[in-house]
């Protein structure tokens, strides 16, 4: 049932203030409805989806055939109402309200179906052309649950079709019904929840809207809904032992422990059969070739430019891939939410709550969707907060870095206790700076959503989407950096670059002077300082050129100094010049810091 | 408890209930006909007794103990108002003559009255009674797996409050603590969905246990 692409997989995040078209129709929900995964399906686009609140935390449009007509389709965060508690649920209000889409449809976990409801009716309260999506669907059997969906239909006054959103299942129904809709061929009966007069004052979060209109979604849900004893489950099980206090903690403690294992086992392994192969089918190949080259300039261009490939694919790729797969398996579980739970005293030290610890762990992966993520928090000053501490959370790129300088050559050990400092450094922050921070923070209210098996081709599809991104972008700056590098290199240029750094990069943090050159080019990207490295030393040893004190110190202030422009873009973008600016700074001076003090140990 | 006193406890209540949040002092003044400053004088004096907690800018808010006495005084209004209605068929004025026999009406007549009008559950206009052995606390006071029912939350913080009013967290709305952390957060099943709420969240959510 799959829909042929016939445009160009575009897919442009929508910005508000540009003049993207608003989008025909809407996909709008709670969260954790399976939006993404429903806008996946009908654009055959690559939305990332996953099982938390705050997937999706900005607006995508996508286009798709719908007959013969070109449709655009917007995929919104998910909303608990048409209200404004954090970031991401204000951007879904004001497209609705601003862009008016022609038909929304209405994404509805029919598992909670009368929680979700609530929005619905706010929803028919727009009186926009809609249709119910009634997603998970097939779930409702485990749990003893049967809902008459035609039913439901009569009631609301607009057309229900249930769906499951992941395998396909109820798609062509659904499309036939949007269609119908688009053509004017669906009688619509808007359902109106009837406030009355009791109702005094207030705006539209008045607690007695809300509770009249939950107190209607309740009386259709219970008219719709049959509810058998539901059987007791493996799900329920997991859920509890990972939730209560000491095998919750233990399960966090094992979660984390295999990520970084595997990181450092099937990472180095990856790691160490790329360097083969690529010196088996490129690199000796080519050898005879280069050295044909007739002259320097172009000699050097290509002989580093492919240094710098055999770096990327040898050093960072490996660790990329790997955690990647792991973090969109773990995020396919529904396991995330559950650290946020489980952590949320943890956080209260340093002035934040659990719900940071979800952006804070996509800060593992990289810290731009990180940042990003903070929207799900409901106010700036836990945005701002939480930003500043994912900025020193060692992304992939740093973990590649600090695994594979510091772990391949000092030990997994000494690798480890980078990351203690790190983290020890994070934490010390949030404590100090939480307490500086004006403002009153709120607490935690956050969904936990069911658990679910990880969907393989969708894990291996979300990897995908964020590996690809590293080789479009980082690869061409690793072969144009490095070869810039021969070439000033081999003109005699780069010590004269080297030298205004001299005095921090020689004398306060002990480091040759290649390694102050390559710490110019991490600000690009985390992950060239340490390729170039390798590439500059003239070997595949830091050893030969660095001591051990060296290679720690490096590592360190690699981890920690300055976000990557990447990241640098979107925080300017969130949060404005001044404050991205002053994060940036404050992260260069702590990672000198850290770094000299590291030095002299 | 005097007249005076009673009154403040049920309009501080009234409008906790029904928006959900702190009263403000120049609401409880409309509502009681009376000044800005004799509101701060009463609110300090009920604040001494433990009966409400009071922030400059937060506002006026009952505590446990608070809500219990003026769920106490609403109960008397709301049976007087059945009674007037239902066995004396009177219409005009019962609103009026409840509000002054409220006072004055002791416990023990007032469970009589219940006896006799058969438990009623509603007032006539529809609002529920309070029930007469009712345990009030904070959620985070609820034990595990018990079966509680919300009477309002009383958070100063709008973002929180439109939060948990859209999940559902508004007065009447059954709920029940799946699961806790100690002195941490706690998952509770409300509406069929489950939600961690930190501690500093459920102090301000008051519940009836059922």
């Amino acid at each position: 049932m799959k829909r042929k692409p016939k445009f160009s997989r575009e897919i442009y995040k929508h910005d508000f203030g540009g003049n993207v078209c608003g989008a025909e129709i809407a996909l709008v929900g709670n969260p954790n409805t399976g939006k993404s995964c429903l806008f996946n399906q009908l654009t055959t686009l690559d939305a990332i989806v996953s099982n938390y609140a705050g997937t999706t935390v900005d607006i995508f449009e996508g286009k798709t055939m719908f007959g013969e007509k070109i449709m655009n389709v917007a995929d919104l965060p998910g909303i608990y109402n048409l209200g404004a508690a954090s970031e991401d649920e204000r951007v879904a209000r004001d497209y609705i309200v601003e862009k008016k889409p022609k038909v929304i449809v209405n994404v509805v976990d029919a598992t909670i179906l009368e929680r979700n409801l609530y929005l619905t009716l706010q929803l028919l309260e727009l009186k926009v052309p809609m249709i119910v999506a009634l997603n998970f669907y097939e779930e409702l059997e485990d749990k003893g649950i049967t809902i008459d969906y035609q039913a439901l239909s009569m009631l609301l006054g607009v057309p229900v079709v249930p769906i499951d959103a992941l395998r396909g299942a109820g798609i062509p129904e659904l499309v036939k019904t949007i269609e119908a809709a688009m053509q004017g061929n669906v009688r619509f009966e808007h359902y109106q929840v009837k406030y009355g007069e009791q109702v005094e004052g207030g705006g539209p979060q008045d607690t007695q809207i809300a509770r009249m209109r939950h107190g209607e979604a309740a009386l259709l849900a219970q008219k719709v809904m049959v509810r058998a004893k539901a059987k007791k489950s493996f799900k329920d099980f997991l859920d509890r032992f990972t939730t209560e206090p000491f095998t919750g903690t233990l399960s966090l403690v094992v979660v984390m422990s295999v990520i970084f294992a595997s990181l450092f086992t099937v990472g180095n392994y990856l790691s160490g059969l790329v360097g083969k192969w690529f010196d088996f089918f490129v690199g000796n190949p080519l050898a005879p070739v280069i050295s044909a080259v007739p002259t320097l300039f172009l000699k050097t261009i290509i002989s580093w430019g492919l240094q710098g490939i055999n770096a990327g694919l040898q050093i960072v790729l490996p660790y990329i891939l790997v955690f990647y797969l792991m973090l969109g398996a773990l995020e396919d579980t529904g396991y995330l939410p559950r650290m946020a739970y489980l952590l949320d005293r943890l956080m209260h030290r340093m002035h934040l709550h659990g719900n940071a610890i979800i952006p804070m762990m996509l800060g593992f992966g990289c810290s731009v969707p990180a940042v990003l993520a903070t929207r799900i928090l409901p106010n700036r000053r836990d945005r701002i907060l939480t930003s500043v501490l994912i900025c020193m959370i060692p992304c992939s790129a740093r973990t590649a870095v600090i695994l594979g300088a510091t772990g391949k050559f000092l030990g997994l050990g000494c690798a480890l206790l980078i990351y203690s400092i790190v983290l020890i450094l994070i934490f010390a922050v949030g404590y100090i700076l939480g307490k500086l921070l004006p403002g009153e923070s709120t607490g935690l209210i956050m969904e936990m959503p069911e658990y679910r098996l990880p969907h393989l081709s969708n894990v291996w599809k979300k990897t995908w989407i964020r590996v690809k991104d590293f080789i479009w972008i980082a690869f061409p700056m690793i072969v144009i950096g490095s070869s810039l590098l021969g070439v000033l290199k081999a003109y005699g240029l780069l010590a004269m670059i080297a030298r205004p750094f001299a005095p921090v990069v020689e004398g306060w943090l002990m480091l040759p002077a290649v390694a102050g050159i390559t710490l110019i080019y991490g600000i690009l990207r985390k992950e060239m300082a340490l390729e170039l490295l390798f590439v500059l030393g003239g070997s595949a040893s830091l050893l030969k050129f660095m001591t051990p004190q060296q290679i720690f110190t490096f590592t360190l202030v690699v981890a920690l100094y300055f976000p990557c422009a990447g990241t640098l873009a979107v925080l300017k973008h969130e949060f404005g010049w001044k404050k991205s600016l002053l994060i940036a700074s404050f992260t260069v001076v702590l990672a000198v810091l850290a770094g000299g003090i590291v030095a002299r140990i | 408890m005097n007249t005076n006193k009673e009154d403040y406890l049920k309009a501080t209540y009234k409008i906790q209930s029904r928006y959900n949040r702190a009263a403000r002092v120049s609401e409880l003044a409309e509502r009681l006909h009376v000044s800005n400053p004799s509101v701060s004088e009463m609110v300090r004096r009920l604040e001494k007794e433990d009966l409400v907690t009071f922030e400059r800018f937060g506002g006026v808010s009952l505590t446990a103990l608070g809500i219990k006495e003026a769920r106490k005084v609403i109960r008397k209004h709301q049976l007087l108002e059945v009674f007037f209605s239902r066995v004396l068929k009177i219409k005009k004025d019962s609103h009026d003559q409840a509000h002054l026999m409220e006072h004055v009406l002791s416990d023990k007549a007032t469970d009589k009255l219940d006896e006799m009008l058969k438990n009623p559950k509603v007032c006539p206009d529809g609002n529920p009674i309070p029930e007469k052995s009712s345990e009030i606390m904070e959620l985070c006071d609820l034990p595990v797996k018990v079966r509680a029912e919300v009477i309002f939350v009383a958070t100063k913080n709008k973002s929180a409050l439109e939060r948990l009013n859209s999940l559902g967290f508004v007065p009447q709305a059954k709920v029940r603590i799946v699961r806790r952390l100690n002195k941490g957060p706690l998952i509770i099943d409300v509406k069929g969905s489950e939600i961690a709420l930190g501690p500093d969240v459920c102090a301000e959510i008051f519940v009836e246990k059922k």
